[in-house]
């Protein structure tokens, strides 16, 4: 059993030092803001394509760049008030808009390092990695999105807000298919991501290593 | 998994289920404070303590981590035996290493600024905590495939 469990410790432990110094780097504000500026480029004209009865814009806020700002207005009701200025002779018109906060590191960033900390200490070549890296930090990428738009759906139909009157039967799906999207069902679609973008039959049997013999941990060196 | 989600969701295991376990986490975590010398009690599923208070929430339970485990060992393809080794072995260890992380959250929210007891909260809540999950897995699927080899003539 001590022959088993020490290259899934030294595997472990390798995993923490990864995880911890990558994670550091993430936090440290000029990363922060990169990662943070990266995400929001496309991500704002996407929800503004899928939720196109809102004006929508995202910022970046916190002194980590760890949190997004959502701010959004209705279109309906922002033609209405640009009607009623021009009907009034008014030059200028105030439109109230609301906003609301997304933790990014929660969302992103911390998923993100984990997802890349899977794939370097994988046993497969730097070429997979890299390729392991790319594809499946879009897929997650893809999947933070679809959370987003998930949460703006159901906000927008808030009566408050009211961007959005969805069909009942849909916006519960929609509210159910949010319900499981928590922070820990994150570290689980990252890990069926990983399985998915980098486990195949013959890095399975590297990872368990050949003819039995010890797997997690004994690629690390080569 | 999804069966474990659809469970773990549902108003069943929510209202006769969950309260329970959490308050029973949180009695032990509370006596692993008390034996380290904090004066600590249980509200609920809160431990609270004169300084800072924490509350086990779904989600805090370790299960999704056990879930992970459970699912893994469940459909590699091993004996009755190696399975029920390996299912009581995995859920003991990570039931009592979530004990251990809900105190040592405790304790990070006491010295530390709530910044950092969220960072911990979900570095070490979530994604180390599901990372012990995998350890084990294939930890125990190495130990599977060792059987099998002593075992083949």
């Amino acid at each position: 059993m001590k022959a088993l469990l020490i290259p899934a410790l030294r595997y472990f432990a390798l995993f923490i030092v990864l995880y911890g110094i990558l994670t550091a780097i993430s936090m440290t504000p000029a990363v922060g803001e990169f990662c943070n500026r990266i995400y929001r480029k496309p991500t704002e004209p996407i929800l503004a394509a899928l939720l196109p009865k809102a004006y929508l814009q995202i910022k970046a806020e916190g002194a980590l760049y760890d949190t997004l700002r959502i701010e959004f207005a209705s279109k309906a009701q922002v033609l209405e008030q640009i009607a009623i200025a021009k009907k009034t002779g008014q030059a200028m018109t105030r439109i109230d808009g609301m906003n609301n906060l997304v933790n990014f590191q929660n969302l992103f960033t911390s998923f993100f390092v984990f997802l890349v900390v899977l794939v370097l200490l994988s046993p497969v070549s730097w070429q997979q990695k890299v390729k392991g890296i790319v594809i499946g930090t879009f897929i997650y990428y893809l999947h933070t999105v679809f959370k987003l738009y998930l949460v703006e759906l159901i906000y927008f139909n808030e009566p408050n807000i009211a961007i959005y009157q969805t069909n009942p039967t849909l916006l519960s799906i929609a509210k159910g298919i949010r319900y499981w999207m928590t922070v820990s069902t994150n570290a689980l679609v990252v890990l069926i991501i990983w399985a998915v973008v980098i486990l195949k039959k013959d890095n399975w049997q590297a990872l368990l290593g050949r003819n039995g013999k010890l797997g997690i941990g004994s690629n690390i060196k080569s | 998994m999804a069966v474990f989600y659809a469970i773990y969701f549902s108003t069943f295991y929510q209202t006769h289920f969950e309260k329970p376990l959490v308050h029973g986490q949180a009695v032990i975590g509370n006596l692993l404070l008390n034996l380290f010398g904090y004066d600590t009690k249980v509200v609920g599923s809160a431990i609270v303590g004169a300084d800072f208070s924490v509350d086990i929430q779904n989600g805090c339970d370790g299960l999704e981590a056990i879930g992970i485990l459970v699912s893994g060992i469940l459909i590699f393809p091993a004996s009755r035996k190696q399975k029920v080794t390996g299912l009581i072995w995995g859920v003991g260890v990570l039931a009592v290493l979530n004990l251990f992380r809900i105190a040592a959250l405790y304790l990070a929210g006491l010295y530390f600024s709530k910044t950092v007891f969220e960072i911990l909260h979900i570095q070490g809540g979530f994604i180390i905590f599901t990372m012990i999950s995998v350890v084990l897995l294939f930890t125990w699927m190495n130990w599977v495939a060792s059987q099998s080899l002593k075992a083949a003539p």
